[in-house]
């Protein structure tokens, strides 16, 4: 879980990956514990709905939103290279699930 | 010494697999059940003082508080969930598996002496009801698909003395949990209908409904499951006479799979997925008591009785794979019969996974170049993993919380198909 400084270049991308870690945890556990709670109400609204379809098009959903704030920053640049970009937004995978059940759970367990 | 992050993963793989012969092996072993679904105390006749238990995978047995199996009946298809002792000392059944409900000689667990079957057009024809009835196409085809998977889940049985109501034949009250259907048969000579109430795939009357109980004036109480409440019915009218269900800052009633009323206006409630047992009173429709949250997980169904004086409720919940037994009046847990295997077995899981965060949490503290604790905390590689501990440990104490959420949302779908075709 601890970040190493890497800096990935090429001719018509680059970007400071290691600076963005910090930002990324953050987005990584704030999204986990926003999308948790969500999935209570889904749930509990739409009762057929199952978590493991949920789950993942949640983290789908979080992927693509981290995907897109790094196309934004590059200005929509194509890198020579794409598989550090798009491997990227899969740090703190793990971030993400705790604070998904932490907060699934809290919901649960106060939601009427 | 140096940290080796992959030398710590391979040890706490090697505990984590070290404990699945353990937990899943030696424990269950160690006790003649597994998975409890109804557990009984029995009151009278030659077995009493000792418990009825129904589980999963498969069996009704009778054991003594110490666990020495008595008596015990296998099934060809293991998918049980009711067991009861019937005044003539036999013991009816609900076959979930084989749609049906028996009564097996208790001299002679593997000797039939009754039989109910919802897919015997002997016992019931679903056609000629369903015309009589006037019940929907979607019903009736329904009732005809009878090679689905689970197609009946006959949860619940609850045998009717008739002189209690005037009559000159006792009855059986069966649920038929995935037509959405209770119906009264006759035991004593003809197994004709004498009573029903629902539609099959009509969910404004009942959706997936359990345990349905005939009180002493007649009505009939019934978790009305998947509507997330509790309905008593009149029997003459079908009226619904009286409705729970929990409403905000209380929760909701999530799966109530068993509601007993145990006198003096109290009904006990076992709501499945909030993990706990409720005691509630008639009138007010209040919450008196509630047992149980601390240590259940996924409760089937409770009960009330008396030793000596003194009362206490029983529960059977599968996941915890003991029998679980509660002083009424403080709700504190008297006794596990049994182990808990399963729920122990996720618990020491988790704590490996706090385990290994607490010590991601000790090398990034020792790493950091910062001074002092609170600049050492403000450190990103720091706080990330001091995040992680809390939120696992948060998880592994709420486990019967993160069980009910998955139970909630899908799991349960996916338990019941395992077991129904096993």
């Amino acid at each position: 879980m601890t970040s190493q400084p890497e800096t990935v270049q090429h001719t018509e991308y680059q970007a400071d990956f290691a600076s963005l870690k910090i930002r990324l945890f953050w987005v990584k556990l704030l999204s986990g514990a926003a999308f948790g709670a969500l999935s209570y109400f889904i749930f509990r609204f739409y009762v057929h709905v199952t978590f493991f379809v949920v789950i993942p098009l949640l983290y789908a959903v979080t992927y693509g939103i981290i995907l897109l704030y790094l196309l934004l920053k590059s200005g929509f640049k194509r890198p020579a290279d794409p598989k550090p970009l798009l491997r990227f937004p899969f740090n703190f995978s793990s971030t993400w699930l705790m604070a998904f059940f932490a907060f699934a759970i809290i919901c649960y367990y106060f939601g009427w | 010494m140096r940290f080796r992050k992959n030398l710590l993963i391979l040890a706490l793989t090697f505990l984590a697999v070290a404990g699945i012969p353990v937990f899943l092996g030696a424990l269950p072993a160690s006790q003649p059940f597994g998975m409890i679904l109804d557990v009984d105390y029995i009151t009278t006749g030659p077995y009493e003082g000792n418990y009825l238990v129904t589980y999963e995978p498969g069996a009704t047995i009778i054991v003594s508080p110490e666990l020495e199996q008595l008596w015990r009946c296998e099934l060809p298809r293991p998918f049980v969930h009711e067991s009861e002792i019937l005044p003539n000392g036999n013991v009816m059944i609900a076959d979930t598996g084989a749609h049906r409900v028996i009564e097996v000689d208790i001299n002679d667990p593997t000797n039939i002496v009754w039989e109910w079957n919802a897919k015997n057009v002997n016992d019931i024809n679903w056609t000629e009801m369903a015309i009589q009835e006037g019940w929907s196409d979607r019903a009736i085809r329904y009732l005809t698909r009878q090679n689905v998977r689970d197609w009946s889940h006959l949860n619940d049985f609850e045998y009717i003395n008739g002189t209690k109501y005037g009559r000159d034949y006792d009855s059986i009250l069966i649920s038929l949990r995935n037509l959405d259907l209770i119906i009264e048969v006759n035991y004593t000579d003809t197994k004709d209908v004498t009573w029903f109430y629902g539609e099959p795939k009509n969910h404004q009357i009942l959706f997936e409904q359990h345990n349905p109980d005939r009180r002493d004036n007649g009505n009939t109480i019934i978790c009305d499951s998947e509507n997330h409440r509790i309905v008593e019915v009149d029997y003459d009218t079908k009226e619904v006479v009286w409705e729970f269900h929990l409403e905000f800052p209380n929760g909701q009633l999530r799966w109530a799979r068993d509601c007993d009323d145990i006198g003096n206006g109290t009904y006990l409630i076992t709501d499945s997925n909030n993990a706990r047992v409720l005691l509630i009173g008639r009138d007010n429709k209040t919450i008196l008591r509630e047992y149980g949250n601390a240590w259940l997980v996924q409760p089937y169904e409770s009960d009330y009785y008396e030793i000596n004086g003194h009362s206490y409720v029983i529960t059977g919940d599968p996941i915890v794979t003991s029998i679980t037994i509660m002083d009424y009046e403080t709700g504190m847990l008297v006794a596990h019969l049994g182990q808990p295997f399963l729920t122990n077995f996720v618990r020491y899981f988790g704590i490996l996974v706090n385990v290994y965060y607490v010590f991601m949490l000790g090398v990034a503290y020792r790493r950091s170049e910062e001074q002092g604790v609170l600049s050492k905390l403000r450190d990103p590689a720091v706080y990330r993993e001091l995040i992680h501990v809390i939120m696992v440990y948060f998880i592994v104490v709420f486990l019967a919380t993160f069980f009910a959420y998955l139970a909630e949302s899908g799991l349960h779908n996916i338990i019941d198909d395992i077991v129904a075709n096993q």
